[in-house]
């Protein structure tokens, strides 16, 4: 479970029960992992920036949908921001590269300081990563750090497609297994690791 | 209702594409029917499992650009107006 066990609705929650000054401490505390996440998913600066503006209208409506007991804010966050990212891209018809923009800043060399909420829930997914089997955690890195399709993973690893999907649901699921101590969560055959 | 094996199969390639690569608009459909058909088997469980990868990766970028922030923020008070009224 990931509720923190208190009684002090999150921000989230707030906006959810139309609590106006939620919205700054919102953009706040999240404004830059939403703006770091629509620059590296971006074809360029004013395609980010009007990314950002349709993220948080859709975090705003649809704050009511967070359950704390399921997941932590800013993966919450995360998740609504990538796939409206997503969203598009695919609309755009055009795949865009981390290289296609400086999305981050450049390493301060003290790696895992400087990444965005070093939370212990960050942690716990770092090492769920290197839980995986190589090829899932291949699959993963490839079509989330790198932003490349199916196809294009099938393409720079030689694996046939079909098992380059089996991969990336397998790898996803078991993330998220290992995070949560759920099993069995979504059906399927033969999931797990 | 239990899905088939062929539909679950189908339900978890829809729900992991859309969370890497997206989904086409018949793709969408498709989910959408199943998820009607089948109810909602943890459909977020493989996006906040993305989230969380690509959290990992992430480097702080500089703040939201001011006249941005405020578009935004004035946006959101009004969703929040509006849905005060209702």
């Amino acid at each position: 479970m990931i509720s923190s066990g208190t009684a002090m609705p999150t921000l989230l929650q707030r906006i959810a029960a139309n609590d106006a000054s939620a919205v700054q401490e919102t953009l706040d505390r999240y404004g830059r992992l939403v703006f770091a996440l629509a620059r590296r998913m971006s074809a360029g600066p004013s395609d980010a920036e009007d990314a950002v503006q349709e993220i948080f209208l859709e975090i705003w409506k649809s704050a009511s949908r967070f359950d704390p007991d399921v997941a932590a804010e800013p993966t919450f966050i995360t998740m609504c921001a990538r796939r409206r990212l997503i969203d598009r891209r695919r609309r755009a018809d055009r795949r865009l590269r981390p290289e296609a923009l400086p999305a981050q800043l450049p390493d301060s060399g003290a790696d895992h300081e400087a990444r965005i909420d070093r939370s212990e829930e960050a942690a716990r997914a770092a090492e769920a990563l290197k839980e995986l089997r190589p090829e899932q955690k291949r699959v993963l890195e490839l079509s989330i750090y790198d932003g490349l399709t199916h196809q294009e993973i099938a393409e720079e690893t030689g694996l046939p497609l079909g098992t380059v999907k089996t991969h990336a649901r397998r790898g996803l699921l078991r993330v998220r297994e290992l995070l949560t101590g759920a099993t069995g969560a979504v059906g399927g055959r033969g999931e797990g690791s | 209702m239990t899905p088939t094996p062929r539909d679950a199969d189908r339900l978890l390639d829809l729900l992991a594409e859309r969370e890497l690569s997206g989904l086409s608009p018949e793709e969408a459909r498709d989910l959408a029917e199943l998820l009607d058909r089948h109810g909602d088997p943890a459909s977020d469980a493989l996006g906040l499992a993305a989230a969380e990868i690509c959290r990992l990766d992430l480097r702080p970028v500089e703040p939201l650009p001011p006249h941005l922030e405020a578009t935004i923020a004035e946006a959101g008070r009004a969703v929040l107006a509006a849905r005060r009224q209702r």
